[in-house]
């Protein structure tokens, strides 16, 4: 089945050929057993291949590739089930440091296009499920941190965090935090669909930079977060439309009664249904990625919400019904689908979920 | 693929040509949901024919308006949201290109211009009592007489059937033949003696549907399409001119148009529906799959730009598209609520003045529901639509 993400686009096509050199299902296992080492080979490798410079410019030894680009390359680590932080680290946080005019941005734009950073944002606190309200976390006149943040997906190994607090004036900052430098508590977790987050708190932690301050910050994080939302619908394509055809080569080869499960209108019937979701999923998010390129701000946020909410809702159906006509194997920890279905349950709960999504599409509209 | 600038260019003469020629009562009638008489809708294909455009995807030697995909799209979308009213009259949207393709010279001469100007007008017979999805297993009947044909049996569901002039009709030629090889397709007339019709009302009170018996009708040689046993391959192109138009995304827009417009009026408790966290929410479930499926729609339209044939993928558009029209209406009749149920919402909403108990639309929301409940049903069911994807898309 045509997976959609072929075509002569070069980083496109080095996506897929990355994923299908590099990145099997073992080598999956070896980067959930061992995130630090395997996870850090496995990030060096994507600089290697030029894909953390996805998004980063040209003169900083990037791609700067667009929205739609960036898309397809993300449906292509969708379909080999990537699990590296791609997103939170070379997406979201690219996006926020090409917003920012500080050295220290430029400088760190460059280490992580060659594969030598890996950064993640911390946004969420407890009690604040996504990034319309005012952040608990302050940054002093001091230039001083302290707060909590939660669940910073992709956080427990980064080496640069870029932390989202209110400043003395009141308003939205971004800020760069060493993680290792004083006042900087990391507690690290695994997350079930193979990655990892981190629980944060900060007390007093010095800002390395100021990224970014006032009505620019807040614009700065909902871009960043808009492109974050698409390329995770994007990727939620190319884990749905993997899942679809493992589950159909499974109806067509699995027999029972006398014949292969695909003879069931039953099971073959609801096959079509997820195969339309994806269908629709993937037309929306090439939509909304050119909608993301002309105009970020406005027609772009309205279509990323809309492509997040739809692909996400779709993932869900996708993977639940996946593992359910995989019988008892599919929820077994051996099977691969179990594996998509949580990533694309993961998917559903970051950058804002379903609901969030669908609140954000009828408000921009 | 025209440029952008061509298409809006193109886009502001059909505004210009609605603006001006659209009768003003008959707009205000669909606007209100209404059902525009047939007298009414022939006025108004005469007055596109006038302009070139009563077929817009004939192509131009035969009449037509000769669209690409692109400006056929525009220009229905134009239609919808101008309030005009839907052209799906059979004769111009799937007879006429299958005389065009199918038809000797003659045939096309005799039938064509008159179809362009509504002055015949065509119904589709194929379903009977006994063969509905399963087609193949019609036994309608045409037996050898002289150089033509008699022709007897019955045909059911049958939309305009009692207006139509002339009818495209499957019957079994050979009945020692494989159940799809017998199958000849004939161009009927309507006022011959020997055929009947008799009314098959929709549950909306409506006369859509009719039953038609067929008792010894003579066909003359000259009233076959295409070659005797081919009717088979003409059903199935029935189907493939119009394949990515079933999506329907002008109908859904407009429906989208007025979901949004019903969400403004005051619920029961005085705040307007769009404020209903929830409601809104559902809302925007149904407009973000409309986006999906029109940007669906759009890469087959590229396609066909492209010249390149489209294929029984196409399924997914009236899959999606039928099952989305439904969507928006059930949610069109929880907003208007018991302002839908007046069974005759025509005389209702005459009465006017103080007795109006909503908005026009609102009395004719659920009946139109009704009969929209055919559009998963029609022209291949849905059961069918994800058959034909299984089988022969997805290789299960």
């Amino acid at each position: 089945m045509d997976s959609g993400f072929q075509g002569d686009d070069p980083i496109v096509a080095a996506a897929a050929r990355f994923v299908d050199r590099a990145f099997d299902f073992e080598r999956r296992a070896r980067v959930v057993a061992d995130p630090e080492g395997e996870g850090a080979r496995l990030w060096s490798e994507l600089g290697d291949a030029g894909m953390l410079g996805l998004r980063a410019p040209e003169d900083a030894g990037g791609v700067n590739a667009t929205a739609a680009q960036t898309a397809r390359v993300l449906e292509a680590f969708g379909s080999g089930l990537m699990i590296a932080p791609f997103v939170p680290g070379a997406v979201i946080c690219m996006e926020i440091l090409r917003g920012s005019t500080t050295p220290a941005a430029a400088s760190l734009i460059e280490r992580v296009a060659l594969g030598e950073a890996r950064p993640a944002l911390a946004y969420l606190e407890p009690g604040r499920r996504h990034a319309d309200a005012r952040f608990g976390a302050t940054l002093g006149a001091d230039a001083r941190i302290s707060g909590r943040k939660t669940a910073a997906w992709g956080a427990a190994y980064a080496d640069a965090l870029v932390i989202a607090a209110t400043d003395a004036q009141g308003a939205t900052a971004l800020a760069l935090v060493d993680p290792a430098g004083p006042g900087v508590e990391v507690q690290g977790y695994a997350t079930y669909d193979g990655g990892d987050a981190a629980e944060i708190v900060l007390d007093g932690a010095p800002a390395v930079e100021i990224l970014a301050a006032g009505p620019g910050a807040e614009a700065l994080l909902r871009r960043a977060l808009d492109l974050g939302a698409l390329a995770l619908a994007a990727e939620a394509v190319g884990v749905m439309a993997q899942a679809v055809d493992i589950t159909r080569e499974y109806l067509v080869t699995r027999k029972q009664f006398g014949r292969p499960l695909s003879a069931n209108q039953a099971l073959a019937h609801r096959m079509v249904e997820i195969w339309c979701e994806v269908d629709l999923s993937r037309a929306l998010v090439a939509r909304a990625a050119h909608a993301f390129d002309a105009d970020p701000e406005g027609e772009g946020h309205r279509m990323a919400a809309a492509a997040k909410a739809f692909a996400a809702e779709a993932g869900r159906l996708v993977g639940q019904e996946c593992v359910q006509m995989h019988g008892a194997m599919g929820v077994t920890a051996e099977a691969r689908i179990s594996h998509h279905y949580k990533r694309l349950v993961a998917i559903d709960t970051v950058c804002g979920s379903v609901a969030t999504n669908l609140a954000r599409f009828a408000a921009a509209a | 693929m025209p440029a952008d600038d061509d298409i809006e260019a193109f886009r502001g003469e059909v505004r210009a040509f609605l603006d001006t020629r659209l009768p003003a009562r008959l707009r205000r009638r669909v606007a209100d949901g209404c059902y525009p008489s047939y007298e009414e809708l022939k006025d108004w294909i005469r007055i596109l024919a006038d302009h070139g455009w009563s077929a817009p995807s004939w192509p131009k030697a035969h009449g037509g308006a000769g669209f690409t995909p692109r400006q056929r799209a525009v220009f229905d979308e134009e239609c919808a949201l101008a309030d005009a009213p839907a052209i799906e009259t059979l004769g111009l949207s799937v007879i006429g290109p299958m005389i065009i393709t199918l038809g000797s010279e003659a045939q096309k001469a005799r039938y064509l211009p008159k179809i362009l100007t509504a002055e015949e007008y065509w119904c589709q017979g194929f379903s009977e009592p006994e063969a509905g999805s399963d087609l193949a297993s019609l036994t309608t009947r045409a037996t050898r007489d002289g150089d033509g044909w008699r022709l007897d049996g019955t045909k059911i569901w049958t939309s305009d059937a009692h207006v139509s002039d002339r009818m495209l009709c499957l019957a079994r030629t050979d009945p020692e033949a494989p159940k799809h090889k017998g199958i000849s397709a004939f161009l009927v007339d309507m006022r011959d003696p020997g055929v009947t019709v008799r009314p098959v009302p929709w549950m909306n009170g409506v006369h859509g549907f009719n039953q038609v018996f067929f008792d010894g009708v003579r066909l003359e040689a000259d009233q076959i399409l295409g070659e005797e046993g081919q009717g088979w391959t003409v059903a199935m192109r029935a189907l493939v001119p119009e394949r990515v138009y079933v999506s329907r995304i002008a109908e859904n827009k407009r429906l989208l148009k007025r979901l949004k417009a019903a969400m403004q009026e005051p619920d029961e408790t005085g705040r307007p529906l769009a404020e209903d966290s929830g409601f809104a929410a559902r809302a925007a479930r149904l407009e973000i799959r409309l986006l999906a499926l029109e940007a669906r729609f759009d890469q087959f339209l590229e396609e066909l730009e492209a010249g390149r044939e489209v294929g029984p993928e196409t399924s997914l558009l009236k899959l999606t598209g039928s099952r989305l029209i439904q969507g928006f209406e059930e949610l069109l009749i929880e907003a208007y609520g018991p302002a839908t149920l007046p069974f005759d919402a025509e005389r209702v909403a005459a009465t006017g003045g103080n007795l109006q108990i909503g908005p026009p639309l609102a009395g004719m929301t659920a009946l139109r529901a009704f009969h929209h409940r055919g559009y998963t049903i029609g022209s291949g069911a849905s059961e069918i639509q994800r058959e034909i994807l299984a089988r022969r898309v997805i290789g299960l």
